[in-house]
Formats: structure tokens, C-alpha cells, sequence
């Protein structure tokens, strides 16, 4: 299951126009109904684009933006480093495996935010409760997606190692990277799970942050600067997804040729 | 004959133990090879080729019997040894360049640097993939990727080279180039070579000894020595009267064992 | 695959442990977290905050005989179900709908691939002025379930085997055929993914919706716990949340099993190539 629906899409301006039609049609069509609007709670595109800069290209973006990215960044970072920890003991070792099935079994099903209050009561409602509710929420998909890329390395791949007596860390090396497609996987699943559990724990439990200003904005019926923050957060779900996509692409060029999802020269 | 052997196997058995019941898949096997020779092992598929062949690399624990390598006892894969598997595509490291794989088991091995780079030019240039180095093996077709195992083989210069297999999943075409190559470099580095294949005509072909072994469990049931000439070519060999006795002695030797079932590869 | 290595995969499967020995690993693996955590909390925490699993438990089994508890559970099951249900038959359609018509899918896939990352809890603050809490819920699950189904059907819809295709176009079956016969059967084992995927993310957005906007069940209860300063009670809820997690995912993969049993064994026998 390979990174985007669109295939082959990057051929010129045809592709161009295909990509960005409806989109356009879209957006225009919003601006367009929503100009006369009077409703307050859909208030028309224009006054949000407005509200968008006024809002967000201010000292906001450094006292609620930038707050909200690093707790990701941190947190994201964190889930990463154990997750492919763990993930490879597990996957590496069939002990380890067992022991902790079910446990981890139960991990991956509780919802993420119920950690939320249990960390608040545990650690209190400082930044380190949001860096821990997110690693504990991001941690799951890159653990078990990791042991099960790490658990599938092929035997001749191994067998081959083993004969030319390749040295202990550089097999753990071999191994981890032929797992890499799996743990791309878990990380970018992990992704959506960490940016939605950021805002809710900024929605819950904060004084700055994203979620915590769009919740703020809507309870103070500041209703096109609470759109302006929807769309903030929208994009930024989009923008994290690219990025991933786009290192993802670098990383994983050998996977997509080596599986024939691209032309041999 | 013992006093030059470089590998010897002493009534060699496997045996996998379930629970309802124990499947032989190696009995009382009994070979040595000499230093320089070139081996060819046949027998039907399914017979324990591969099991065998593993016990040799060290890669698989024996039930009975031992296996010595210039005197020592195999208990793990030893220095020295090259194997060519018959799965070329998942042996290489999709991720690695050509020449990254070749040169892996030098690094590994801790060959400096300048020396490393003469071997791996030497190797690629022996099997003809000079100008490939910097390509990935999912570039290549199947028959230059096996020959980039094979660089990797000869670059680590063993002094046995174990081959399972290796030439069964090229094209007819391929597969007779790759022989020629094979006995071009046994030749030229002066290896000694241990060839596991099911195709007879094969065996006879690159054989200084044709060993037969029977179906499941494998055992030697036949040796052959092959008193063809030494410098072969695929139309002259094939077509002498010579080669067809021997092929015809080999065959009716490997027919004579049972045959089970055939699994399918 | 040689006689041999089939008997090493055997071998390899035996050396491994069988079920039996996994599961008496496993249970060890419990009983140590078990008792790792007991000391811990024990050893560092107020019992407080946060109390140890010997008074977790407890309160854990006497939730299991109050009434509020099951309505509570009964309520985000259903919040999740009717969600859950809301995407699958959305998501089927519109993905047979974008994946069957190639200008269709050319036309809508950088939408697809835009609004797809976009977390569907950016809806609460803007529902919020409009809907009730429970319904806003159904509608997050909708929407997160939404777009795996979708994508799942797109995925399966690509995989569609041309030569299976062509072969129903030369035995003359007609278009109606073709999806019963080829199509259908190919996205089937990926909607087995998808339901097995849906079922906890479902979970989590009910469970979710509760915890930010108050919506009835066990989201609620959990955080009016928190509120109220009945720790432990809450404690208890998170571990019985995971729980209905670990039911949903059985029934999950129950039905998945029964849905394509056929299917996923040739899948697999052909995967581990």
C-alpha cells in the first residue's frame, strides 16, 4: 500500500490542472456561496482569510504556534526513538516477543486521549504530561509495525550475513534498515495520532497552543477567528503528511525499485 | 586424497523432531573435497541439497556427523567461506549499491580501505559488471544480479565457494553465460568449489566430480569423476559423446532413487 | 518450497514454542508488568494519584456490577457503531464510486490526499455552534473511519488482477458480473483491513468525545472522575476501557476471519514470497 492514490500524476500541466482543479473549484465555490453570508457561524471565506493573517501572522505564532510544534516535535521524537527500540527487540526476539504480547495487545487498542487524564492526575498539568500523552499515543503503530518489519527480514538476507560474518551491529543495522518500509508505515500513522492528540491535550488542558486558542476563539464566539484556526490545524495536517511523504520517498527509493514499483533503467 | 582435503564430511545427518514425528532430511552423509577441486552435487529437488549445503556454511546446526574445514570443526560459518544462494534478489541488499554489497564483507572483515576498493573493482571486473557499481541490484536483471553475488563471493576471496542453486532461476541463455563464467573464475582464483543443482546436465558440465545424492533423506548414493577436459565450451561439451555416457550414467543413478512427490519450488 | 525447508519453517515454528507455551510466556509477561507497576507505585507515587493495581482492581470488578458503568459502555459502543457503520457504507460508496471511474479518481485524488491528514477533531469547535455532543461524536467516528475505509477500497480497487478482468470480459460476463465476481472479491480482504483498523479508531473518537465535549459514556465518565477527584475510580475506567478495546478487536477480527477466511489463507500463501 504505497503513499498516495495518485499515480503518475507528475506529467506536466495536465497533471497540474488535474491536481489543482477541484480544489480551486472548491475553494472558490466557498468564497463564492459564502460572501453574502450572514449566518454568523459560517461567516463568509473572505472574512476568515482576513482573520487567518490577522490571527495567526502576529506574536501568536510564537505563543501558541510554535509551542504546539515543538510538544509535537518532541513527543513525535520520542515515540519514534523507543518505539523502533522496543519494536526491534520484539521483532528481533521471540522471547521477548511472547512476554510481552499481550501487553502490547492492550496498548495498541486503549484510545490515546484516555491517557490524558491519567497522566494529569500522575504528572500534573505541566508541559511534560502533553510530551508524554503524545509519545504514549505516537509510540504504539511505530513499536508494532517495526517488530512486525523487523520479525519479516528475510531469512536468505540473514543466512547471508550470518556466512560472510558480517559483525553484530552491522546485522542489527541490516536488519533494522531492511524493516524500514514497515517502520515508515508505523511512523506515519503515528503522525495523525500525535497531531490529534496534541490538540486534544491542548484543548483540555492548557493556556497556550493551537488547540487550546481554537477552543478559546469559539468560546468567545470570535467564530471567523476560530475558522482561521480549523484551517491552521487542517494545513498542518497536510504539511506534516508532505513532509513525511517527501522523506519517506527518499528513504524508501530502493523499495519502491526493488518491488517494482518503479521503472528499471 | 585426505591429506590436501579441505573439507570433510563425516556421516552427516539432520533431522527436524515435531511432535507426532521425526522427518530425516540429511542421513549419513559422507564426502570430502579436495583443495582446488570443483564438486558438483546433484540430486532430485527436495532431497536436502540445501539442508546439507547449510550445515557446510555453518548456518544450521547438525543432528549427527561433523563437517571439518581445513581440520576445524564447522560450528558456526567459518572465515574463508563465500556462499552464492539461489535467491538472488533477496541475498542482495536492496538498499545498498552494487558495489556497497560487494564491498560489505571486506568492511565487515576489516580490509582498509584502499585494498577493499582494489578487491571489489577486481571482482565487478572479473564478472563483467565494471560499469554497474554505482547501479542498485533492483536495476539489474536477474542474471547480473547473481553475478554480483558472485563478485561478492570472489572479492571475499574464500577458499571454498558453496553455491546452492544458483543458476535455476535465470533464462536458459543466462544460465549457460553464468557456467562459463563460474568455470573461468574457479579457474583463475583457484578456488575450491562445492555446486548443489537438481539439473544433471549441469553437474556433468562444470564437475571435476559429480556427486549424487539420493531423495529424501539425502545421502551419497553416487560419485562420478568427470574425465572431460578441462577447458569446456557450452556447444563442444554438450554435443561430445563423452558427455552424453557420463549424463546418461548420472541419470540413471538419480532415477534409481525413489522419487517422492515433487513440491513445488 | 523444498521438502527441507519446510521442515525447518516446521522446526523453526516448534523451536518458536507452540500456543501453549506462548500463552503461558505471555501470562508471565502480565503478571511481571503486574507486579513491576504494584512496586513502583508503591515505591514513588502517593496512592493518591496514583494507586497501586491491587486497589485499581478492586474498584475495577465493582464497576464491572454498576449499572452506570454498562450504560456508559453501552453508549459509546453505540456512538462507535453507528459511526462506524456511517463510514463503511460511505466510504464503499464513494470509493466504488471514485475507483471504478478513472477521470473521476484523476480528478478527485489531490482532494482526497489533501483532506485525508487533516484530524477530524478540527470539526468539534466548529460543530459545536451547531449540533449536540453525541451527534458531533457519530460524526468524528464518520469521518476518521471514513477515510481509511475510502482508502482501503481505493487500494483494493487498484489491485484488481487485469487478467481476471479480461478473463470474465472473454466468458461474456457483463459489467454487474464483473463486480460480483472480480471486483467485489478483490476489495473484500481489504475492507477486512479496514474494519479491523475502524473498530479502535472508532473506539477512540467515541471514548474521545466524551473526554472534550462531555458526550455521555465512557469518555464522560472518565473525566468527570478526574473532576471529582475519585482517582482510583478513574484508573479503573481507563483499564476497563482498553478492555472493550481488546473485545472490539477480537469481534473484529472474528468477523474478518469469517468474512474471508478463504481469502486470507491464499493471500498469506502468497505474501510470504
Amino acid at each position: 500500500m504505497k503513499t498516495s492514490v495518485v499515480v503518475g500524476l507528475n506529467r506536466g500541466a495536465r497533471a497540474a490542472g488535474l491536481a489543482l482543479g477541484l480544489p480551486v473549484v472548491l475553494f472558490t465555490g466557498w468564497w463564492v456561496l459564502s460572501a453574502d453570508s450572514t449566518n454568523i457561524f459560517l461567516p463568509p471565506l473572505s472574512r476568515i482569510v482576513e482573520a487567518f493573517g490577522q490571527v495567526w501572522l502576529s506574536d501568536v505564532f510564537f505563543r501558541d504556534v510554535l509551542p504546539s510544534l515543538r510538544r509535537l516535535a518532541v513527543g513525535y521524537a520520542a515515540a519514534l526513538l523507543v518505539g523502533v527500540g522496543v519494536g526491534y527487540l520484539v521483532g528481533r526476539w521471540s522471547v521477548v516477543r511472547e512476554l510481552t504480547g499481550p501487553i502490547l495487545a492492550y496498548f495498541r487498542v486503549l484510545p490515546a486521549p484516555v491517557l490524558i487524564p491519567v497522566l494529569l492526575v500522575a504528572v500534573g498539568i505541566g508541559d511534560a504530561t502533553k510530551l508524554i500523552v503524545i509519545a504514549a499515543g505516537a509510540v504504539w503503530p511505530i513499536l508494532l509495525n517495526t517488530a512486525d518489519g523487523v520479525r519479516a527480514v528475510d531469512d536468505v538476507q540473514l543466512d547471508t550475513a550470518a556466512a560472510y560474518r558480517l559483525r553484530s551491529w552491522t546485522r542489527h543495522g541490516l536488519i533494522l534498515r531492511a524493516a524500514t518500509p514497515q517502520v515508515f508505515a508505523g511512523a506515519r500513522q503515528a503522525l495523525g495520532i500525535s497531531l490529534i492528540v496534541m490538540v486534544v491535550s491542548e484543548m483540555l488542558m492548557s493556556t497556550d497552543g493551537l488547540g487550546f486558542t481554537v477552543i478559546r476563539f469559539q468560546r468567545t464566539f470570535a467564530i471567523p477567528q476560530m475558522w482561521s484556526g480549523v484551517l491552521l490545524l487542517g494545513l498542518l495536517g497536510f504539511g506534516l503528511a508532505k513532509i513525511f511523504e517527501l522523506i519517506e520517498r527518499r528513504a524508501l527509493r530502493w523499495h519502491r525499485g526493488a518491488t517494482g514499483r518503479e521503472e528499471s533503467w | 586424497m585426505s591429506a590436501d582435503a579441505l573439507l570433510r564430511i563425516v556421516d552427516l545427518g539432520k533431522s527436524y523432531r515435531s511432535r507426532e514425528r521425526t522427518v530425516d532430511a540429511v542421513v549419513g552423509v559422507d564426502l570430502t573435497v579436495d583443495d582446488g577441486e570443483f564438486v558438483a552435487v546433484v540430486g532430485p529437488s527436495g532431497c536436502g541439497k540445501t539442508t546439507l549445503l547449510k550445515i557446510i556454511a555453518g548456518l544450521l546446526p547438525a543432528s549427527t556427523g561433523d563437517v571439518f574445514l581445513a581440520g576445524q570443526r564447522v560450528t558456526e560459518p567459518p572465515a574463508d567461506l563465500g556462499v552464492v544462494f539461489q535467491e538472488y534478489g533477496r541475498s542482495l541488499f536492496a538498499w545498498k549499491t552494487v558495489r556497497q554489497n560487494v564491498e560489505l564483507p571486506l568492511r565487515s572483515r576489516g580490509v582498509g580501505r584502499a585494498e577493499r576498493h582494489e578487491l571489489v573493482a577486481e571482482a565487478l571486473d572479473a564478472v563483467g559488471l565494471g560499469q554497474v557499481g554505482n547501479a542498485y541490484p533492483w536495476q539489474l536483471s536477474g542474471g547480473m544480479q547473481q553475478r554480483v553475488a558472485i563478485a561478492r563471493a570472489i572479492a571475499y576471496r574464500p577458499r571454498l565457494l558453496l553455491m546452492d542453486e544458483p543458476f535455476s532461476a535465470v533464462d536458459a541463455q543466462t544460465r549457460g553465460d553464468l557456467e562459463d563464467l563460474l568455470a573461468r573464475l574457479w579457474r583463475r582464483y583457484a578456488m575450491t568449489v562445492l555446486f548443489v543443482t537438481h539439473d544433471i546436465d549441469e553437474a556433468v558440465y562444470l564437475g571435476q566430480r559429480v556427486v549424487v545424492l539420493g531423495a529424501s533423506p539425502a545421502g551419497v548414493i553416487a560419485q562420478f569423476p568427470i574425465d572431460l577436459p578441462a577447458e569446456r565450451d557450452q556447444l563442444g561439451t554438450r554435443s561430445c559423446t563423452r558427455f552424453g555416457e557420463l549424463r546418461a550414467q548420472v541419470y540413471a543413478q538419480v532415477r534409481r532413487t525413489p522419487q517422492l512427490e515433487e513440491v513445488a519450488p | 518450497m523444498t521438502t527441507s525447508s519446510r521442515a525447518q519453517a516446521h522446526a523453526r515454528g516448534l523451536a518458536g514454542g507452540g500456543i501453549a507455551s506462548r500463552r503461558i510466556l505471555g501470562i508471565i509477561g502480565l503478571l511481571l508488568a503486574a507486579v513491576s507497576y504494584e512496586a513502583v507505585t508503591r515505591a514513588f507515587f502517593s496512592p493518591l494519584h496514583v494507586p497501586p493495581l491491587s486497589a485499581i482492581l478492586p474498584r475495577a470488578a465493582e464497576l464491572l456490577t454498576e449499572a452506570r458503568f454498562w450504560t456508559a459502555t453501552g453508549r459509546t459502543l453505540l456512538v462507535a457503531a453507528v459511526g462506524l457503520l456511517i463510514a463503511l457504507v460511505a466510504g464503499v460508496v464513494v470509493g466504488f464510486a471514485v475507483g471504478s471511474v478513472r477521470w473521476l479518481l484523476r480528478v478527485t485524488s489531490s482532494t482526497l490526499d489533501f483532506l485525508r491528514p487533516v484530524p477530524s477533531i478540527v470539526l468539534i469547535p466548529v460543530l459545536v455552534l451547531v449540533l449536540d455532543v453525541a451527534q458531533i461524536t457519530v460524526l468524528l467516528v464518520a469521518v476518521s473511519c471514513f477515510w481509511i475505509v475510502l482508502f482501503q477500497v481505493l487500494y483494493g480497487l487498484r489491485d484488481v488482477d487485469q487478467v481476471a478482468v479480461d478473463t470474465a470480459r472473454t466468458i461474456r460476463l457483463g459489467r454487474l458480473g464483473r463486480i460480483v465476481h472480480v471486483t467485489w472479491p478483490t476489495v473484500l480482504p481489504y475492507l477486512g483491513t479496514a474494519l479491523r483498523l475502524i473498530v479502535s479508531v472508532a473506539l477512540a473518537l467515541a471514548v474521545t468525545g466524551g473526554l472534550v465535549m462531555g458526550a455521555a459514556g465512557l469518555g464522560e465518565l472518565i473525566w468527570s472522575s478526574q473532576e471529582s477527584g475519585e482517582f482510583t475510580g478513574m484508573y479503573a475506567l481507563v483499564l476497563l476501557t482498553g478492555g472493550v478495546g481488546i473485545a472490539l478487536d477480537m469481534a473484529a477480527r472474528l468477523a474478518e476471519r469469517r468474512l474471508l477466511h478463504w481469502h486470507v489463507a491464499t493471500r498469506r500463501e502468497v505474501a510470504v514470497r
